[in-house]
């Protein structure tokens, strides 16, 4: 007989969501969203159960019921069985792993960041923004290389890389086709209830191409949603259906789905450091409630919960991620984002990483399942050993010490005379040294046709004019 | 309407329980104790329903089950409404709060660190053991400096303070009566099935005082108690349900308890460095079973989630203590044990001891439900604003901001460049200089009449010769 497995109970109910449900629906219908593009708009006019007043477009429910309905998630294999963490969300600053200092990220620390997580099996987007390149190739580079040297990464349905413009998008997309690689272009909106028109206009010139698209927002509770955790999440799923009834319409080739990265997203805000805030205790409130959201809606479920405020791979990091991600593990998830991430998202570590990775290992062992038995509760060796008698010597010790047992890599349990001895070596240095061994360790290389052909494409885009004024500031 | 308060499901279950319950009660009339104090063992055969072959006693399950009836948990007014932080267990080495260095205890290490802790409203055991006294004083003094300094330490069924012998003992139950302060004797078995004869002695020489007994066992996985966790479970409660039915026979003047601080737990044992292992995954797995057969038997519940395997304040112990005790909270737990403690108890550390703080801060703040009502789902509000506009200036902004949001000490929100004009300071050195404000400002001390008695007796202690022999080894 096995242990009934550790879970979550508690939180937003079936009739609390069919009620949040009905609130979104009603400002769909009501108030809706601000489109800022005439095309999106005229493809939009088109449709039945759509209401357009200057550049304010409603939607009847069963618009927005179609698209829901509609929605696909292609979730890869590895995410259907094990537990996945996804790292990076491209910092522009990094720990160096040789310095332990604080500095704008270069193409060689995107690659070792990039092998580094491969090691540790992380999918997601590029994990660093490589300063030392000019800024119109820079997106084009973090795929590029991310698809040279990792086999999940940029890959699937838990990436969120920009494409700022349609030129990098084009470019982007010719790359993936090459080295046989998922593409999908993202819209963000911008809360409350509208688009940026630059993001639309790319999907507008994509939307013939049937490529997936993703719609996401972030509404900030106290500044662009209401101060409320509920009411920002109500805000953020009112758009996020509206928006995805937005694509639904407009990209009928395409599959069209909420990014299951930032599904329901409800940012907290601090008054006091005027600040955006995750992994605070409000931040793990709204991880419960999105993930109440995904399960109703069928969404897969990916909690931002390797995040923190934390400026070092510290006790307050861990704290944080560690709390938010065995809460949410409890309440079901099994992906987990922005491994790696310290400062709210504004610095990238290799550490940090490293230690994730163990914390993720010792909540897997503390959830792990378990039989019960009466052989297990071993009754014949309790009566078997008197008093003054040991346990070492049995052989069911020899046998299950081991299985019963997790090792840990870094979390290790040696006494302080003995860590003395080894050297008195903090985490922080250990994980510096397990991220240089990975990464020099690291063996995983694209084919090597496939890598010239993405030389080849690169090399264009590096002559492109066009893409390179489509990234320029037009003040 | 708030929403459902968040709990933990899964974990043994009630018939599971009853099972291993019902095993324990069958070793205890099968295979019985050892019990290595001629004294004790002519108490025991006065009783019905008791057996006495040698030194092996063995009890009739009416015996436990009237002991467990029997038994008294007098828990302090505090545990119920507040979340509580339970600190140090008498450790011999710290950090040093000035330099960070590892070092031995002093005396006035003690006093310091029951200062910091008292300014944090913990109770539980003497922090660190004073070595730059005579060990013959040691136990002496860390009750007399806990009962000088702080209000809620060594004082309530929290507390498991040694005392070696007898002598130690009568001082400290006198020092107890004139600083009108808890005063219980523990037994701790020695697994499996046995007990320290100098423990029974002093619990036999204590029986005509009518003071509360406990009793505790730490049975360690594959080497006093077998290698799977949910055996070594069995025979703790097997132990601990012997010990208690023993205490109950015996101590007719007052009455007994098992050491729920310690109760029904079995500590990992880490075969690679041949240690005993706290924070571990398997130690917080095996403490969820402890508060499963807690609630069953109705007994209070406490959790040792604030330890760690971790040598420093790291990554290693924030996760350790963070993770388990969400765990132990989500499960209805909220006493929590051993804050400050780092390296599988063998170090104190302030610093750590005020993060531990704030993760249950965190932790407790994390669990408060929310409220589910138009009022806080505003999707008025949000029908009115515009694109471009901001929440910024709306009224329930101004009156949710502070209410709905924990402002923490420690765990800022500040962004990095706030950080770095502040000074890029460590979150060591914050808790660090919160330490040493904590300790500045700390003000309660305990009567002048109580404290001038208690230096009273320790004076006579001081010059006890028979007291010094009596920790003397031979």
């Amino acid at each position: 007989m096995k242990l009934a497995d550790y879970g979550l109970q508690g939180g937003l109910n079936a009739e609390q969501i069919s009620y949040m449900q009905e609130k979104a629906m009603w400002l769909i219908e009501t108030s809706g969203i601000q489109v800022p593009h005439e095309g999106v708009r005229e493809l939009l006019a088109g449709y039945d159960g759509v209401t357009i007043d200057k550049d304010m477009v409603r939607f009847k429910p069963e618009v927005v019921l179609e698209a829901l309905k509609a929605a696909k998630y292609d979730v890869p294999d590895y995410a259907k069985t094990g537990w996945v963490m996804s790292a990076g969300a491209h910092q522009t600053n990094c720990y160096g792993l040789d310095t332990g200092k604080l500095r704008p990220p270069a193409t060689q620390d995107l690659i070792d960041f990039l092998k580094l997580g491969d090691a540790l099996d992380t999918v997601g987007s590029a994990p660093v923004i490589p300063m030392d390149v000019p800024v119109h190739l820079q997106h084009i580079l973090m795929h590029k290389l991310a698809y040279e040297h990792t086999r999940y990464r940029c890959n699937d349905i838990y990436e969120h890389m920009d494409k700022p413009s349609y030129e990098c998008a084009m470019y982007v997309r010719e790359m993936a086709q090459a080295a046989n690689k998922r593409f999908a272009f993202g819209i963000w909106m911008i809360s409350p209830k509208s688009f940026d028109m630059n993001n639309l206009e790319v999907a507008y010139r994509l939307r013939d191409l049937g490529i997936p698209m993703w719609i996401a927002t972030m509404p900030q509770a106290g500044v662009t949603a209401p101060i409320t955790i509920l009411g920002t999440v109500l805000q953020s799923m009112y758009e996020v259906f509206a928006g995805l009834s937005v694509l639904h319409l407009m990209n009928p080739k395409g599959n069209n789905y909420v990014s299951p990265a930032d599904a329901f997203e409800a940012n907290t805000f601090d008054m006091k450091y005027t600040t955006f805030v995750y992994g605070s205790v409000e931040y793990i409130q709204h991880s419960l409630h999105q993930i109440a959201l995904c399960k109703h809606f069928d969404i897969p479920i990916i909690v931002k919960s390797l995040l923190t405020s934390a400026k070092e791979p510290d006790a307050h990091a861990a704290a944080e991620m560690g709390i938010h991600t065995f809460i949410t593990a409890l309440a079901g998830a099994r992906a987990f984002r922005c491994g790696g991430l310290l400062s709210t998202g504004e610095v990238y570590s290799g550490e940090w990483l490293v230690i994730l990775h163990e914390m993720i290992e010792y909540i897997k062992h503390v959830l792990k399942q378990e039989d019960f038995s009466e052989e297990r509760l071993m009754i014949q060796e309790i009566v078997d050993v008197g008093a003054g008698g040991t346990y070492v010597d049995k052989r069911s010790t020899y046998e299950l010490f081991r299985q019963e047992y997790w090792t840990p890599r870094l979390f290790e349990h040696s006494n302080i005379g003995q860590w003395i001895e080894l050297g008195s070596k903090s985490i922080r240095r250990q994980a510096q040294e397990e991220a240089r061994r990975l990464i020099s360790q690291h063996t995983y290389v694209i084919e090597e046709d496939v890598r010239k052909e993405l030389d080849r494409i690169y090399e264009r885009a590096k002559n492109d004019e066009a893409l390179e004024k489509s990234l320029k500031l037009e003040i | 309407m708030k929403l459902e308060q968040y709990s933990l499901s899964g974990g043994l279950a009630k018939d599971q329980i009853r099972l291993m319950k019902q095993k324990a009660i069958e070793l205890v009339e099968r295979v019985g104790l050892h019990v290595p104090h001629d004294g004790i063992l002519g108490l025991l055969r006065q009783h019905e329903g008791v057996s006495v072959e040698g030194q092996t006693v063995k009890f009739r399950a009416e015996l436990v089950e009237k002991a467990l009836r029997e038994a008294r948990f007098p828990l302090p007014e505090y545990y119920g409404s507040e979340w509580v932080i339970s600190a140090g267990a008498h450790q011999p080495k710290m950090h040093d709060l000035d330099t960070g260095v590892l070092r031995e205890t002093t005396l006035k290490d003690l006093k310091d660190l029951i200062k910091i802790g008292d300014a944090l409203d913990t109770v539980g055991s003497a922090p660190c053991v004073p070595l730059d006294a005579p060990i013959h004083l040691q136990e002496i003094l860390m009750h007399k400096v806990a009962w000088e300094n702080s209000r809620r330490r060594a004082n309530d069924m929290f507390e498991h303070d040694p005392k070696p012998n007898v002598r130690t003992a009568e001082y400290v139950y006198e020092m107890a009566q004139a600083a009108e302060r808890w005063f219980s004797l523990g037994l701790y078995m020695v697994s499996p099935r046995s007990f320290d004869p100098p423990e029974l002695e002093i619990i036999y020489r204590f029986l005509d005082k009518g003071v509360p007994m406990w009793a505790g066992t730490m049975p360690i996985t594959g080497v006093n108690a077998p290698i799977i966790e949910k055996a070594g479970i069995l025979q703790a409660m097997f132990e601990t349900l012997a010990c208690l039915t023993m205490l109950n026979l015996i101590n007719t003047k007052g009455y007994s308890y098992i050491q729920i601080i310690d109760s029904f737990i079995v500590h990992p044992f880490d075969m690679k460095y041949s240690t005993f292992v706290y924070g571990s995954a398997e130690d917080a797995r095996g403490t969820i079973d402890k508060l499963s057969i807690h609630k069953e038997l109705g007994l209070p519940l406490v959790a040792k989630s604030l330890l760690t395997g971790a040598k420093e304040v790291d990554p290693q112990s924030a996760h350790e203590v963070g993770v388990y005790t969400a765990m132990a909270a989500l499960a209805g737990c909220r006493t929590f044990r051993c804050a400050g403690l780092l390296s599988s108890a063998e170090l104190y550390s302030a610093e750590k001891l005020v993060v531990d703080y704030e993760i249950v801060q965190y932790i407790r703040r994390t669990l408060e439900p929310e409220e589910f009502s138009d009022e806080t789902l505003l999707a008025e509000e949000i029908a009115a604003i515009q694109p471009g506009q901001s929440f910024l200036e709306h009224p329930s902004t101004f009156k949710f901001y502070r209410s709905h949001y924990w402002d923490p000490a420690l765990f800022t929100h500040s962004n990095l460049g706030q950080w770095q004009e502040m000074g890029s300071k460590s979150l060591y050195r914050y808790a660090n200089e919160r330490a040493k404000k904590l300790l500045r400002e700390h003000a309660y001390e305990i009567e002048p009449e109580k404290r001038r008695e208690l230096d009273r007796i320790f004076a006579v202690a001081e010059k006890d010769e028979e007291l010094a022999r009596s920790r003397q080894v031979i």
